[in-house]
């Protein structure tokens, strides 16, 4: 067993089975770490709470809905506005965020009361909403608040609204992926199937996975109407809470982000025998396998493959600039769950870039063997990682590069490593072709700043010059590069706007001729 | 035993319904009437029914109530404080009505608030928290938790299921006996005139390494007195019931028996129980 032990780890000897080297030749079954158990004492986790899984991750970016906690304040505060899902709603559900503000009196008498007037002064602050999700925290899921009784109240009061309760409370898992699974069985309960959608195509989807991160799901969504799929829903970025209890009418469940929604894929299939297909967004070759895949099972194939060609001559030249200044960079692959096996090969497929370590916060062992078998030799794979683990690795392995969450990402910056933001990017979209472009830019403006030069210099103590030291990003990235390179006229840097999102809004899409006509009654 | 200088700090649990809250008050009232003692009352039950046979059925702001209507900052001792026969402090906790919200966080918060405020003054002799029924939580286990009481006293009955909650109380106390130092003083026999009630009581007592500190016998003068919202001592101190709770205060303060009690397990209890033939 290629186990991975680390010095500051030592102490805890648990640890070393939740780190492994891929060795040569090496298949899942020698090198798996161990995965989401609980947290072993003396190791500080970089996990969540299984509250914060439930409402920041899934249920909040669903973007025409109250989203409001029940418990003390600063449960909603330190899930808000950390993780940019935008959104068509005029960002409704990012800009605001609502609490019932429990307090100690709230706790000893029963906060049912307080709850059921914030409900109906939240509606009556904003009119046109008339959605909600209220979440239940640690304090109020332990005095056992009847949440369900007081919505179904209001509800009843004022029949124009809706209510979805969410019971996960911070301690109902080792981490926040138990909040996940907890809301999607919620949803699928208890919404699912409460509103008969229109059809408007032979080919119906719901886009699973997906959190509209920078406007991901508006470029997928593009994708998908050029194809002539309806997007029955999506769970949930940029996703509307009607269109989400309609989903039990879709042909195909496209599944983005398995660690966070294969639940209810799995429900959806179960219950209504809706088919499960997971895809990545991300990546050239990825993304162009993944828009056939969804092409060849609706027999539109000819659809995805016309996209994949304008795509990829409009956008191949300048993945291409990046990859001759990217290859054979180190990278870490750090992020929560999902991206762990959504970037492994792909960066290294479409940017030549080796990544010599991967982690989840928060991954099941069916991440970890995807992750693992995505990436190459010699990477380290760590389960649940401490940060002063964390700090060995960089130190050991030397990355040029850490995709992470702010968090961790913050304590790289510390020893001069670079980070990007894996969770809520640095100038995204980065799904689809051009929205890889931009991350290949984000990655080359990463590594190649000037500005870490002048950070390894220590102004107080060391000698340095004053008359030069000005660098641009290419001074340093074309040093050793052929001329060839240097001065292909093929290869160009990212050409795409500030903005690559709001272009598509004017877009006109083809109309296809229904196979079926009465499709639509079904 | 402790000296005079040193307040006593007495936390009295039982089985619900048992009589507590009777059994504390004229022991109270007959600590402070016959043996001259400074006495508090900390009422820590949700209902609030500890401290109204001293205050003469007056209604007593509790602490809780304080706190919903005036924020903690607002909560002093004059808002819920009220002395009642012989100099007799008394404080209600409160808490929420059944079914909701946390009453154990209640007893916390209202202990807390207390100490905040200072009211357990040094001249005290006694403090007894009057407790409900069993160690349901961490909030209920508050007064034997981090010293706040150090001896405590259960009362119980011949009957089986106040045996069983003794028993179960002990559980609890064990726990913390370790690290906050408190000690079982003794069972009460508050007498229910069931057959071998003494007997079965002093077997129990001895299995789990006490005593039973007094036998109160059962007699009407203390419903009577009830009725008229006193204790007995205050109602006719010359009764002999009042004796009998002016021997139980001489017993308490003569106190030496302080343990740490052992359990018995749930065979053991049952075999006992058999053994009275209680269970026919």
């Amino acid at each position: 067993m290629p186990l991975h032990e680390f010095d500051c780890s030592k102490v805890i000897p648990e640890r070393k089975q939740h780190a492994v080297v891929k060795g040569r030749e090496e298949d899942l079954t020698s090198c798996l770490p161990k995965g989401y158990l609980n947290t072993i004492p003396g190791s500080i986790s970089e996990r969540g709470c299984a509250y914060c899984g439930a409402k920041h991750v899934i249920g909040t970016p669903m973007k025409d809905v109250i989203h409001i906690s029940h418990g003390p304040v600063g449960c909603t505060y330190d899930t808000w506005q950390t993780k940019r899902y935008l959104s068509d709603n005029n960002n409704f559900q990012l800009k605001y965020t609502f609490a019932s503000d429990v307090k100690e009196k709230h706790i000893v008498f029963g906060a049912d009361k307080l709850l059921k007037s914030n409900i109906i002064d939240a509606f009556k602050a904003f009119p046109d909403i008339k959605r909600m999700t209220v979440y239940q925290t640690c304090a109020t899921a332990l005095i056992g608040d009847d949440i369900e009784a007081i919505c179904d109240d209001v509800m009843e009061e004022m029949p124009d609204v809706d209510i979805f309760v969410c019971n996960s409370p911070g301690f109902a898992g080792p981490s926040q992926s138990a909040g996940h699974h907890k809301i999607n069985i919620a949803w699928v309960n208890n919404k699912v199937g409460t509103v008969e959608p229109e059809i408007t195509s032979d080919y119906v989807i719901n886009y699973v996975g997906e959190y509209n991160i920078q406007g991901d799901q508006e470029i997928m969504q593009d994708y998908f109407k050029r194809m002539g799929i309806q997007i029955l829903s999506t769970f949930t970025g940029n996703g509307s809470y009607d269109d989400l209890r309609g989903m039990h009418r879709a042909h195909l469940n496209v599944l983005e982000c398995a660690r966070s929604a294969e639940y209810i894929c799995d429900e959806l299939r179960a219950r209504y025998g809706i088919p499960r297909m997971d895809i990545d967004g991300f990546g050239f070759k990825a993304l162009a396998g993944s828009l056939k895949k969804i092409g060849l099972f609706f027999g539109i194939e000819d659809r995805a493959q016309a996209i994949i060609d304008e795509e990829v001559a409009r956008w191949q030249p300048e993945l291409d600039w990046y990859k001759e200044r990217l290859k054979g960079k180190k990278l870490c692959l750090w992020p929560g769950g999902s991206k762990l096996w959504h970037w492994a090969h792909t960066l290294e497929e479409d940017l030549g870039i080796r990544i010599v370590s991967v982690y989840t916060k928060f991954g099941h062992q069916g991440d970890m063997e995807k992750g693992i078998s995505r990436c190459s030799e010699g990477a380290l794979a760590i389960d649940d990682p401490n940060e002063l683990e964390t700090l060995e690795v960089m130190e050991k392995l030397k990355p040029d590069l850490i995709l992470t969450g702010k968090r961790p990402g913050e304590v790289a910056k510390k020893v001069r490593v670079p980070y990007l933001n894996a969770h809520a990017y640095h100038n995204g979209p980065y799904k689809g072709f051009e929205g890889w472009v931009r991350f290949a830019r984000d990655i080359y403006n990463a590594i190649y700043s000037p500005l870490h030069q002048l950070a390894f210099t220590d102004i107080s103590k060391d000698d340095f010059a004053t008359d030069k030291g000005f660098m641009t990003r290419r001074m340093i990235s074309d040093v050793d590069l052929d001329d060839e390179v240097k001065n292909n006229t093929e290869l160009r840097e990212y050409t795409g706007g500030f903005d690559s999102v709001s272009k598509l809004h004017d877009r006109e899409y083809p109309e296809f001729e229904s196979q079926s006509a009465p499709a639509a009654a079904e | 035993m402790t000296t005079a200088t040193e307040t006593r700090k007495v936390a009295i649990y039982g089985k619900g319904g048992i009589g507590k809250s009777t059994t504390t008050q004229n022991t109270a009232a007959a600590l402070a009437f016959f043996h001259d003692k400074k006495v508090f009352i900390h009422g820590c039950d949700p209902k609030a029914d500890s401290t109204r046979l001293i205050l003469g059925g007056k209604p007593q702001e509790t602490v809780m109530d304080a706190l919903r209507d005036h924020g903690s900052e607002n909560v002093t001792l004059d808002k819920v404080m009220k002395t009642g026969f012989h100099d007799i402090r008394c404080v209600e906790s409160g808490g929420p009505e059944p079914g909701v919200g946390c009453a154990g966080r209640g007893v916390i918060t209202a202990i807390d608030l207390m100490e905040n405020n200072d009211a357990y003054t040094e001249d005290l002799d006694f403090i007894f928290f009057d407790v409900l029924g069993d160690v349901v939580c961490g909030g209920f286990a508050m007064p034997i938790r981090e010293g706040k009481a150090q001896e405590v006293y259960i009362v119980a009955s011949g009957e089986m299921m106040a045996i069983y909650a003794a028993n179960n109380i002990c559980k609890g106390l064990v726990k913390y006996a370790k690290q906050s130092g408190v000690r079982l003083g003794g069972i009460i026999c508050n007498s229910r005139n069931v057959d071998g009630e003494k007997e079965f009581l002093e077997e129990f007592t001895n299995a789990i390494g006490t005593q039973m500190i007094h036998f109160v016998p059962r007699d009407n003068i203390v419903q009577k007195a009830e009725f008229n919202k006193k204790t007995v001592t205050e109602f006719d101190p010359e009764q002999n019931q009042a004796l009998e709770y002016k021997e139980l205060g001489r017993k308490i303060l003569e106190n030496k028996m302080f343990v740490i009690p052992k359990p018995m397990t749930m065979d053991e209890l049952e075999a006992m129980v058999v053994k009275y033939g209680i269970l026919d």
